[in-house]
Formats: structure tokens, C-alpha cells, sequence
């Protein structure tokens, strides 16, 4: 799939005069894996340092834009000096969390060692690495008895229930907006004074 | 490759862009530094508002009641990034385009629909604290109302606070359209047969009326 490019927020204010806080351009993309008999050696190798990404528990996540607003803003902590965790690859998965509590976070929207279904998140300077590191994904993922789908698609994955007990979303506010609506407006709500 | 931002509205206390994020077609409000302020004493009262006006609207689709979804908060930039709302008509210019006599039907059930929602907000002790038609989208389609601009917006279960809400649409409506007294009554009365107390709220309503005509009277 085409890299996201992180259109960054502040850039498309241009008209703004705002002085840019992004050093650089920053791209993201995303790759959904299924049927892992175990994440645990793509954890290892990610953990290792050889694969360069942050690996999502699937099961919740329910969209692709879900995953580029946390994305989105733990590039901005980055770039703020203001990260919360030790790496940009764990602030992804702290922002997506309503929850501030760190460990906690990690452990609710991180891979674990017997996830099945998990979302590889690559983000980099420059989109040029990305082919590569797919590449070694889809190796590594075919190795595990797993497979990269193409076309993204969380509703296979994903737990709502698991999900909706997270975000704290009710079955009320599901009848006047999406689930992936609901979703981001909850992961708003954190940094709220 | 950068996405662009198209200024909409250069209001009193904000900014407001149309674009997309990610994607989405988003509406982004900024809102602004005062000038005449303390910069310490800006920056906290105005993360205090953007977060306040998000989790409004949090709060209103909570209830039940449509509102934009909240994409991304930038409190240092003082930022909301939201829903654009697009599947109907600001109420305003809804309301322009009926003859209130070959209409009459469709302005009754949209008055209807109007007062059924600011009864769901206020039971759940929600104030906007800017109803006017230019803040309700309106679908005539689904009878639906999606209500935006959440920037004077707060918490409260004063029966005051909710009479008030009301008597800031009453003003808004009576300026803007003909034959409004009647159509403000078919409000009314879907909000007193849809609200937990619409009684003592329209009570106060009617304090609320006799305070702004003495004002008139003086003023
Ligand atoms: N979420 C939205 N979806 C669609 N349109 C919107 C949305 N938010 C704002 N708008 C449009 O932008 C206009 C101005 O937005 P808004 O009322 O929030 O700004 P404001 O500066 O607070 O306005 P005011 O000065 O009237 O209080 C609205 O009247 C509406 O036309």
C-alpha cells in the first residue's frame, strides 16, 4: 500500500506564517499481519533493533486512521522534545491509549508474544526504506505461518468488545457517529486539561 | 503533497480552516492568542476553553446527540481538529429557503427536532451556550441535527443555565424569521414533553424573558 504521508498538521497551515516545528518530513505506513501461530519472534526482532517498527495488538485497532492520528500524535511529542516514553515506536502505542497510565497502555494496545493478528507501523524521514522493510516483514511474517494482508482490512481482527471496554464507548453515541469516530474522540480526550 | 487548509470563518475568537486529515474532511479551529493578556495567564485560560469546547463535544455524542467527533487536540497550539459535519444545511439557511406557508409542515417537524435535542444535552447537563441556527446542521432527509461550535459551552444542572440556552435561541430565531413565536411554542413543547424537568426550565425561560424586556424597557 502508498505510504501516508504525515501531511503534517502544522505545514498545511502555511497560510499561517506559523514557523514549522517539524525538522523534517515525517512518512508512516502500516501493514496488518494475520495468522501468526505466535508474535512472539517478529517481537524479538523487532526488539532486536532489525526491524524498525512498532507492532500493535490488531485486535484494537478498527481503522488505518486510528492508527495515523496516534501516529500523528506521538511525532509531535518527538518533535516537541515532550515524549512521555523512550522511543517514538512506544509513544504510537501510548497515544493510542485513553489511558495515561504507561505500562498499562503498553500492555493494552502492544503486541504480546500469543497475539495472532498484529499491525506492523513503520515511520521514517524519508519514505525510501519502506520497500525494504516490508520486504523483511512479509519474510519474516510468511516464516511464522502468518501472511500480510493487502488491503488492511481491521474488521477481521478486530475485538470490539474489547475495544469499546477500552475507549469506553457506548452503544448510544454508536448511533450518531462510527466506531472510528468514537475511537479518536476518545484518544482526544487524554492530554485534556 | 502537503495538505491545505481553507480559511471558512475569521470569527471573533477563532479561526476556522476546512481540509482534510488524514484523509477525513476536517474542520480545524484555532483559536486565538489575546493580545491584551498575560501570555502565562493566556495559554492557561485558552487550553482551559479548546479543552472545555472538545469535551463538549465529546460529551453531546455521548448523549446521544450528534456533534463533530474530536480528531486531535493541540493544546500548545490551541487546535481542535473535527468532523467536517457535511451531510446537511446550517438550520439558518434551512430555514431561508421555506415559505412558511407551503412549508408549514416541514418547519413544524424541524422545530420539533430542535427542541427534542437541546432537551437530551440538558438532561445530560449540558449547556452549548451559543444556540443559534448558524451552529445546528441540519438533515431533512433523516430529521436529524447535528449541533457545532461548542467554544461557549459548559457543564451544569442549573435550571438558570438551561433557560438561558434557550432564551439565546428564542433571540436568534425571533431576529432571523417570520411567525417565529409560533414556531419557538412548537420548540417548546417538544422540549417540556422530551425533558426530565422542561417545567421548571421553562419557568425559568419566562424569568429569563421578563429580565431581558426590563432591560429593553431601561436600555
Ligand atoms: N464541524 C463542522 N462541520 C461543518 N461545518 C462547520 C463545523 N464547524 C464549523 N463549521 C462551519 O464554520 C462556521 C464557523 O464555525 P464556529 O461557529 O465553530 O466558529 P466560531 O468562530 O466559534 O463562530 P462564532 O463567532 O459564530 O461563535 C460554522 O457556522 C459552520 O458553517
Amino acid at each position: 500500500m502508498s505510504p501516508f504521508y504525515l501531511s503534517h498538521t502544522y505545514k498545511g497551515l502555511g497560510l499561517l506564517k506559523m514557523k514549522l516545528e517539524t525538522k523534517s518530513d515525517h512518512f508512516c505506513t502500516l501493514f496488518l499481519c494475520t495468522g501468526l501461530t505466535s508474535a512472539a519472534e517478529l517481537r524479538r526482532t523487532v526488539l532486536s533493533g532489525k526491524l524498525p517498527c512498532c507492532l500493535l495488538d490488531a485486535g484494537m485497532i478498527c481503522s488505518s486512521f486510528q492508527v495515523m492520528v496516534a501516529v500523528n500524535k506521538a511525532v509531535i511529542s518527538l518533535e516537541r522534545k515532550k515524549l512521555v516514553t523512550k522511543s517514538l515506536q512506544t509513544e504510537i502505542i501510548y497515544s493510542l491509549s485513553p489511558s495515561t497510565n504507561i505500562s498499562e497502555s503498553l500492555r493494552l494496545f502492544g503486541a504480546k508474544d500469543d497475539s495472532n493478528s498484529v499491525v506492523a507501523v513503520f515511520t521514517s524521514d524519508s519514505s525510501d526504506s519502506f520497500l525494504e522493510q516490508e520486504e523483511s516483514l512479509k519474510s519474516l511474517v510468511k516464516g511464522l505461518g502468518g501472511e500480510v494482508l493487502q488491503d488492511n482490512d481491521f474488521s477481521k481482527t478486530l475485538d470490539l468488545k474489547s475495544l469499546k471496554k477500552v475507549y469506553q464507548i457506548t452503544d448510544k453515541e454508536l448511533q450518531v457517529t462510527t466506531l472510528e469516530k468514537a475511537v479518536t474522540t476518545a484518544m482526544s480526550m487524554k492530554h485534556l486539561v | 503533497m502537503a495538505s491545505t487548509w481553507e480559511l471558512i470563518k475569521q470569527g471573533a475568537e477563532a479561526k476556522v480552516y476546512r481540509g482534510k486529515f488524514y484523509g477525513a474532511p476536517t474542520i480545524l479551529k484555532e483559536r486565538f492568542q489575546k493580545k491584551y493578556r498575560v501570555p502565562s495567564l493566556d495559554k492557561k485560560l485558552s487550553s482551559r476553553r479548546t479543552s472545555q469546547e472538545a469535551r463538549s463535544m465529546s460529551r453531546c455524542l455521548k448523549l446521544g446527540v450528534r456533534a463533530p467527533a474530536v480528531y486531535h487536540v493541540d493544546l500548545e497550539k490551541r487546535h481542535i481538529y473535527m468532523e467536517d459535519v457535511t451531510s446537511g444545511l446550517i438550520l439558518k439557511e434551512y430555514l431561508n429557503c421555506l415559505d412558511p406557508v407551503s412549508h408549514s409542515d416541514s418547519l413544524e417537524n424541524v422545530m420539533k427536532t430542535v427542541g427534542g435535542v437541546i432537551a437530551m444535552i440538558h438532561d445530560g447537563d449540558l449547556i452549548h451556550g451559543d444556540l443559534t441556527t448558524s451552529n445546528m446542521i441540519y438533515n431533512e432527509a433523516e430529521s436529524n441535527l447535528a449541533l457545532i461550535d461548542f467554544g461557549l459551552s459548559f457543564v451544569s444542572s442549573l435550571a438558570e443555565d438551561k433557560g438561558v440556552d434557550l432564551y439565546v435561541l428564542e433571540r436568534a430565531l425571533l431576529s432571523t424569521h417570520p411567525d417565529t413565536e409560533r414556531l419557538f411554542k412548537i420548540l417548546l413543547d417538544s422540549y417540556r414533553a422530551a425533558s426530565k424537568n422542561g417545567d421548571s426550565v421553562i419557568a425559568k425561560l419566562d424569568e429569563v424573558r421578563m429580565r431581558g424586556r426590563k432591560r429593553l424597557m431601561v436600555g
